[in-house]
């Protein structure tokens, strides 16, 4: 066993064990990832810091199960993702995970709301109660009632963000892995989703993930990691 | 599944011009389906009803050719042999050439007893009409095109034949209208052969001759032996004879016109190929520019078989919807032409079977479109497809 940031009294909700990833374009291997050890707690709102490049969204994607490791293990509240074949996979990221990316990846041709519902529709619910959470969602991040069949094209980009964060959070995951959230964002709007984020994390107990270039950003998280030459450097916790 | 419906429709709404223009493609595909199908049934519909029991005998040389009415005997005595009946082609139409209406001039008797019941006459209408050497039967399509009632006097006009007075006007009585249940025999005329070659110019060369026979056999095996003696019977007269089941007769009579089958169905392969591709390839294109999307769709938890079931029910509405509007509107074309073409091609409708054959080319068509969105779904990176944005 390696030592890792785990605090031993309580397990981590995620942990990594000496994990690596590398790409291979044209002749050459490279070495994203080498061996990182990390441990998420539960409740934690950990900020990942590193110069463009250097493997973040890539471990993000490791975290919620969109790519694998090439060695190495990713123990999610005790299950080891890699065990877990391509359905199961699926299902585990559809019951644990919320993403949220910096251009907000919302489909264009939904509103709104039916954008916030897309995670719910593969779920067993009715029409009524889909919307009851959809619309809870919504104005849990402060959405604006009378723009939910607006499109995303007719929204700001801090509207954007914030139907995003709802329907990352509308089916109630474990953890929410943010990529650079407050990156396409002014100054004021990328605060108030932070403002938001921080509210998550405090009032829903959500565990988050946020990638950031931003120091400002990163001051906001419990716990700041950075990430250097493929490793974790520096682990401090912030002020905040 | 319908709560994914909004989102297969938004997807299709994406393009509208696209949308539609391939919902027109299937569309067109699916109307000359639907009018080709219908086309096709007006020439080979009839056939497969055509008694196999009857035999036609036929100049050798071509349909136009007579054969002597002396045959006629030779042919009864042949083995196998119930009963002989022969037409001519009269060549008939109404004031106007355009006027066409399909004349035969036979034998009454023996002409009404092979074909018995599917004339639909009545039997005092059969009683009258051949005691009246002057009479004729109409098919109802043509007693009602032109108004025609019973006991009328009606110039019959042809266009093979000239009488002895110079004209070539026959005036005939409607002895009685014929109310078939096949709509080919709805378009028949029948007039007697006597009155015919009675009047008939002597110059003619029909004297004593007859277009073909109609040979009614015992039983329909041996139609390839009593046909074989038949023509071997007249392969060393003057006119020698060809016979065959009247099927094959009719079949080949329309393959001197046109091999309709082979035609409709070379028609219909070309038509649908290249349906194909454009489905094919709006699918293809619609799942490629929205590959980010599914990427996204992946990162919510949705599987690449979801994701795939999504892109078939979008193939299937386009494709669906396509189909049904191209032979609805099919339907009502050849509702429309079926009356316009009544004298040229009666038995124009589309035949049931085409729509289970339609809904086959519908299953078939959305799973081949489907192929390639198939291929780039599972092939899918999720990473890398949110990292190009
Ligand atoms: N599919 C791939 N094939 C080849 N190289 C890749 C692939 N994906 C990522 N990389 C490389 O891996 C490295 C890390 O990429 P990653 O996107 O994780 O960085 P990042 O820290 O998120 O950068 P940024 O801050 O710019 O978003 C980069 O050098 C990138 O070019
Ligand atoms: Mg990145």
């Amino acid at each position: 066993m390696t030592e890792t940031a785990a605090q031993p009294s309580s397990e981590p909700l995620i942990r990594l064990e000496r994990v690596s990833k590398s790409y291979r374009r044209g002749g050459e291997t490279i070495q994203v990832l080498d061996r990182v050890d990390l441990a998420i707690p539960r409740g934690d709102f950990l900020a990942l810091m590193a110069p463009s490049g250097s493997g973040k969204s890539t471990l993000l994607n490791l975290l919620g199960g969109l790519d694998r490791p090439d060695e190495g293990s990713i123990l999610f509240d005790g299950v080891a993702l890699e065990s877990l074949g391509p359905r199961a996979l699926t299902r585990w990221r559809a019951t644990h995970v919320g993403f949220v990316f910096q251009l907000y990846h919302l489909l264009p041709v939904l509103s709104a709301a039916r954008n916030v519902e897309l995670p719910l529709l593969l779920q067993r619910l009715g029409r009524a109660e889909r919307s009851r959470r959809v619309a809870a969602a919504l104005s849990l991040v402060g959405f604006p009632d009378d723009r939910h069949t607006f499109r995303p094209t007719e929204l700001s980009g801090g509207q954007q963000q914030r139907v995003a964060i709802a329907r990352a959070i509308v089916t109630n995951p474990t953890v929410l892995l943010c990529d650079e959230p407050t990156g396409d964002l002014d100054r004021r709007a990328g605060d108030e989703i932070l403002d938001l984020l921080v509210e998550l994390n405090r009032r829903l107990d959500k565990t988050i993930v946020m990638v950031t270039h931003d120091p400002h950003a990163a001051e906001r998280a419990h716990t700041l990691v950075r990430l250097e030459k493929g490793l974790v450097g520096e682990i401090r916790a912030t002020s905040s | 599944m319908t709560r994914y419906l909004p989102l297969v429709r938004a997807a299709l709404a994406r393009r509208r011009a696209r949308t539609v223009l391939t919902i027109g493609s299937v569309l067109i595909a699916f109307l000359l389906f639907a009018l080709l199908m219908s086309v096709r049934q007006a020439f080979l519909g009839g056939i497969r009803a055509v008694g196999k029991r009857i035999l036609i005998t036929a100049n050798v040389v071509s349909l136009v050719s007579p054969l002597p009415l002396a045959d006629r005997t030779i042919i009864a005595s042949v083995p196998g042999v119930r009963r002989v009946a022969y037409e001519v082609w009269f060549g008939g139409y109404y004031r106007r050439t355009g006027n066409f209406i399909f004349a035969l001039a036979v034998d009454p008797p023996t002409f009404l007893a092979e074909l018995r019941g599917e004339l639909g006459l009545s039997p005092r209408a059969r009683a009258r009409w051949i005691a009246d050497r002057r009479g004729v039967l109409v098919g109802n399509a043509i007693a009602q095109r032109f108004g025609w009632r019973v006991g009328e006097v009606i110039p019959l006009r042809s266009n093979v034949w000239r009488r002895t007075n110079g004209t070539n006007t026959w005036p005939v009585r409607v002895d009685g209208i014929l109310r078939p249940s096949e709509k080919r025999y709805a378009q028949l005329a029948l007039l007697h052969y006597h009155y015919l070659s009675e009047t008939l110019a002597k110059n003619t060369g029909l004297s004593g001759k007859v277009s073909l026979y109609r040979v009614e056999i015992a039983h329909a095996r041996d139609a390839a032996a009593v046909s074989r003696a038949i023509d071997a019977r007249f392969a060393n007269s003057p006119d020698p004879t060809r016979t065959s089941t009247a099927r094959t007769f009719l079949l080949n009579f329309l393959d001197q016109i046109a091999d309709i089958g082979t035609i409709v169905t070379a028609i219909l392969a070309a038509v649908f190929f290249t349906m194909l591709l454009v489905t094919a390839n709006t699918m293809a294109r619609s799942v490629r520019e929205r590959t980010a999307e599914f990427a996204v769709l992946r990162t919510l938890g949705y599987g690449p078989g979801r994701l795939f079931g999504l892109v078939v029910a979008e193939a299937a509405l386009l494709v669906g919807a396509g189909a049904v509007l191209g032979l609805l509107l099919g339907l009502g074309l050849v509702a429309v032409l079926h009356g316009l073409l009544a004298a040229i091609l009666p038995g124009l409708a589309l035949p049931p079977s085409s729509f289970a054959l339609g809904l086959a080319l519908v299953v078939l068509f959305v799973l081949a479109s489907s192929l390639v969105p198939y291929l780039q779904i599972t092939r899918l990176a999720v990473a890398d497809a949110l990292r190009r944005e």
